[in-house]
C-alpha cells in the first residue's frame, strides 16, 4: 500500500486498512500547511468526500533509519484499535479516532481524526463552571481509556486540547497497554515518577499523576512539579492522592469522576467477544487438566484367603526348645542346683 | 557420553533415513569441499588436539543399514555429545515456516540464547553458513522474501550444538516443504526420529474472524504428523510448540498486541508461558480456528506462542524498512526447556502446568 503518485497535483492516492480490518482506497485533497510532530513525524490535514483527517507519517528514508520513530505511528495505531474495538459506533469525543493506517509501507502513515478545540497551553482563563466541565471531561477521557485497557502516556497541556464543552486527548504516540513494561520517559515532565525512570508495569492509573498537573496548571497557572500546598480546599480534596509516591496509592479514573459528583458511566461493552474469548480459556484449562498425568488405577486385590491355622515349622520348634533350655538353665543357676 | 576421540561406542539415530548404528563408524572420514564430499586423511602424526580440530569439520557417512536412502553424511560432532535433537517445523506451505526458521537462526546468530544460559555454535559448519547466506542474511539483512521451500528434500536445514549448564546437544532443525509433510513417504521421516515439534498456525487459513465464518477443517500437515506419530495413543509425550505466525497482523489487537511487546528477559518463565499460551489458544478458539488447536489437545506438554519473524508485511516481495523479528526464539526456548537441554527448576514446569 502506498501513495500513487498518478494522482493529480494537490492529491494522493492513500491504501490503507481500516480499524475494522478492512481495505480502503482514498484519493485525498492534502489541504494547509504541513507540520512537523514530535520526533520529525509528518502532519497534515487532508479531506476526502467531505470526511476530514489528518494524515501523519514518516518519510521512506527517515522509517528505514530511525525504528523509535515508527514506533509512535505503531503505538498510536494500537491505542485507536483498542480504543475502536471497545467502543465501536459509540466512539467518545474525548478521544481522537483512528481512521486507517498502512504501517508496513516504506512510508508508513495513519490516519486520524482532525483535532478540536484549542491546547490548554494556548487558553488563557476558564470561569469556575467551564474549569469544573474541564475537569470532569478530562477524567472522563482517562477513564474511558481505562476500559480500552489503554493509557495515553503523554498528557500534557498541548495533548489535551479543549472546546468549551469537552476535552479531546490526541497524539497517542506514547500510549501503551496496561501490563506493557513502562518506557523511560526521562523528559516526560507533567509525568509520574516512575514514567520517566520507566520502571513497572503500566498501570490503569498512569495519567491520572499527568492529568492532575494539567489540571493544577488550569486551576493555577502552576507548572513544574505539583504541588498542592497552599491551594483551595476543593482543588486539595479533588486531587488527593493524585500526586501519590506509590502509583498503588493514587485515585482512579472512576473515583476522580465521582468526587466531582458527576457520573461514571462508560459504554457498554461487546460481551459477545469477551464471552467468546473466555470460552476459549475454559476450553484450554479443561484440555490441560484432560491432559495432566492420572494416577495408576489401584491393583486389583486379591480374593480373601481363608485364616490361616497356627503353624510352627522345624526351625520354630528348635528355636523353642532352645529358649525353654535357656530359661531352665538360668533358674538351676540362680537357685545354686549348678555351679 | 562420548568425546571426539571415538574411543567410546554410542548408538546414534540417523535423523535423514531414521537407521540406528553404532558410532563411530570404524568408516572413513569426509570433508565437504567445492560441494562435494571427499574422503578425509588425517596423518597419523596428527596429535588430539589437530586431530580434534579436524574433527570439527569433518563428517562420516551414514551407513544406512536399511539401505532405502541415497548416500548421505552426518557431522562427526553429531553424535559426541548429547542425544542430538531433532526440532521439525510442521505447518502448510504458505504458514511461514521457511521465514520463521530463518528468523530463528538469525536471532541464534546474534547470541539470542546467551542470556538463558545457552551457547551454540554450528555442527555442520558448511551447511550452517550456506543456511546464513541463502536464507538468513537475505530476509534479516536484506529484507528480502524467500522462496517456495524446495520440495523433496530430506535432510535437516541446519544444525547446532547447543551448551547448556547439563551438557551440550545437536540440535537440528527441519524445514520441509508443506506437500511432503502432508504426505506419508520419506521425505517426511524425520517426524518419526524428532525429539521435538514446532507447529507453524498460517492465520491466513485458520482465522475466521466474523462471527458467522465457517471453521476451516485444520492444517493436512498437522494431521498428517500427528498420525504419523499417534499409534493409538492418546496423548504424545513429544514436546511441542505452537506458534501462531505473521502474528504481526495482530499487532494492535489484544492479546497478541500485549505478548509481541513483551522482550525476553533471559529468564524461563513458565507462569508467563502458561499465560501466554492460554491467551494464544483462547485467540485462536474465539476466531473459529479450532480444528488448528489439534496438537495442543494431542502433545501432552505442549505451548503457544505469538511470534512474527518480519515485524511486518512485504511490499512488492521485499521488506521496505528491514524485517524485526519478534518473539521467534520463545519457541525454542520452550522446547529446550522442555527436553531437559535447558536446565532449572522453571524449566521443568514448562508445558506442565
Amino acid at each position: 500500500m502506498s501513495e500513487d503518485i498518478k494522482a493529480p497535483a494537490g492529491y494522493a492516492e492513500l491504501r490503507f486498512r481500516d480499524p475494522a480490518g478492512q481495505s480502503q482506497t482514498w484519493t485525498v485533497r492534502q489541504q494547509g500547511d504541513l507540520a512537523i510532530l514530535g520526533e520529525g513525524i509528518l502532519s497534515q490535514q487532508v479531506s476526502w468526500n467531505g470526511t476530514h483527517a489528518v494524515k501523519r507519517w514518516i518519510p521512506a528514508e527517515q522509517a528505514a533509519r530511525r525504528r523509535g520513530m515508527c514506533d509512535r505511528l505503531e503505538n498510536e495505531a494500537r491505542a485507536g484499535m483498542r480504543a475502536a474495538e471497545r467502543f465501536r459506533d459509540r466512539y467518545p469525543v474525548e478521544l481522537t479516532r483512528l481512521v486507517g493506517y498502512d504501517l508496513d509501507a516504506a512510508e508508513p502513515f495513519l490516519l486520524v481524526s482532525p483535532p478540536r478545540g484549542t491546547p490548554v497551553a494556548e487558553l488563557d482563563w476558564m470561569s469556575l463552571d467551564e474549569r469544573h466541565a474541564f475537569q470532569a471531561s478530562l477524567f472522563r477521557a482517562l477513564l474511558l481509556l481505562a476500559e480500552a485497557g489503554i493509557v495515553h502516556g503523554n498528557v500534557t497541556a498541548t495533548t489535551v486540547r479543549w472546546d468549551g464543552k469537552a476535552v479531546q486527548l490526541g497524539d497517542f504516540g506514547y500510549a501503551a497497554a496496561v501490563g506493557d513494561d513502562r518506557q523511560p520517559r526521562p523528559d516526560y515532565v507533567e509525568g509520574a515518577p516512575e514514567q520517566r525512570r520507566g520502571s513497572g508495569r503500566v498501570t490503569a492509573v498512569d495519567d491520572v499523576w499527568a492529568a492532575g498537573a494539567v489540571l493544577l496548571r488550569v486551576a493555577t497557572g502552576q507548572t513544574g512539579p505539583p504541588d498542592l500546598s497552599g491551594r483551595g480546599a476543593a482543588l486539595r480534596s479533588l486531587l488527593d492522592g493524585v500526586f501519590a509516591a506509590s502509583a498503588d496509592d493514587r485515585p482512579s479514573a472512576a473515583t476522580l469522576l465521582r468526587r466531582l459528583g458527576v457520573d461514571a458511566a462508560v459504554p457498554p461493552a461487546d460481551l459477545a467477544a469477551r464471552r467468546a474469548f473466555a470460552d476459549g480459556e475454559r476450553s484450554f484449562d479443561r484440555a490441560l487438566k484432560d491432559k495432566a498425568p492420572r494416577p495408576s488405577p489401584p491393583t486389583v486385590r486379591p480374593p480373601d484367603k481363608p485364616a490361616r491355622r497356627f503353624h510352627i515349622g522345624a526351625t520354630g520348634l528348635i528355636g523353642l526348645l532352645v529358649f525353654a533350655a535357656s530359661i531352665v538353665l538360668i533358674v538351676l543357676i540362680a537357685t545354686g542346683k549348678l555351679g | 557420553m562420548t568425546n571426539f576421540n571415538g574411543s567410546l561406542i554410542a548408538t546414534v539415530r540417523c535423523p535423514i533415513c531414521l537407521d540406528t548404528f553404532h558410532w563411530p563408524t570404524g568408516d572413513s572420514l569426509y570433508e565437504y569441499r567445492d560441494g562435494e564430499f571427499a574422503e578425509l586423511v588425517i596423518s597419523p602424526a596428527a596429535d588430539a588436539i589437530k586431530r580434534a580440530d579436524i574433527m570439527q569439520t569433518a563428517y562420516l557417512r551414514c551407513p544406512n543399514p536399511s539401505e532405502d536412502a541415497n548416500e548421505h553424511y552426518l557431522p562427526a560432532a553429531y553424535a559426541s555429545y548429547g542425544n542430538p535433537l531433532v526440532i521439525g517445523l510442521v505447518g502448510s506451505t504458505k504458514s511461514g515456516k521457511s521465514h520463521l526458521l530463518a528468523a530463528i537462526i538469525a536471532e541464534i546468530q546474534r547470541d539470542g540464547l546467551r542470556p538463558y544460559g545457552l551457547t551454540c555454535r554450528p555442527v555442520d559448519f558448511a551447511l550452517h553458513e550456506a543456511f546464513l547466506r541463502e536464507r538468513a542474511d537475505p530476509l534479516v539483512v536484506r529484507g528480502e522474501m524467500l522462496g517456495a521451500t524446495e520440495e523433496a528434500i530430506t535432510t535437516y536445514a541446519d544444525a547446532l550444538l547447543v551448551t547448556s549448564a547439563a551438557g551440550t546437544w545437536p540440535v537440528a532443525f527441519f524445514d520441509v516443504a508443506g506437500g511432503d509433510l502432508a504426505k506419508t513417504g520419506k521425505t517426511a521421516r524425520f517426524v518419526a526420529g524428532a525429539g521435538a515439534l514446532i507447529f507453524v498456525v498460517d492465520p491466513d487459513s485458520a482465522l475466521r474472524t466474523d462471527a458467522d465464518g465457517e471453521r476451516g477443517l485444520g492444517d493436512p500437515t498437522f494431521d498428517a504428523v500427528l498420525g504419523r506419530l499417534g499409534g493409538g495413543k492418546r496423548h504424545l509425550e513429544l514436546p511441542a510448540a505452537m506458534v501462531v505466525n505473521k502474528a504481526d497482523r495482530f499487532r494492535f489487537v489484544p492479546p497478541a498486541d500485549v505478548w509481541l511487546r513483551r522482550r525476553g528477559n533471559g529468564r524461563v518463565d513458565a507462569e508467563a508461558m502458561l499465560a501466554e499460551s492460554r491467551d494464544a489458544y483462547a485467540f485462536l478458539y474465539k476466531n473459529n480456528a479450532n480444528a488448528w488447536l489439534r496438537p495442543f489437545h494431542e502433545c501432552r506438554r505442549c505451548t503457544l506462542h505469538f511470534v512474527s519473524a518480519t515485524g511486518g508485511d512485504p511490499v512488492d516481495d521485499a521488506f521496505p524498512r528491514g524485517v524485526r523479528s519478534q518473539r521467534v526464539l520463545e519457541p525454542v526456548i520452550a522446547l529446550l526447556a522442555m527436553t531437559g537441554i535447558l536446565p532449572g527448576r522453571e524449566s521443568t514446569k514448562v508445558g506442565s502446568w
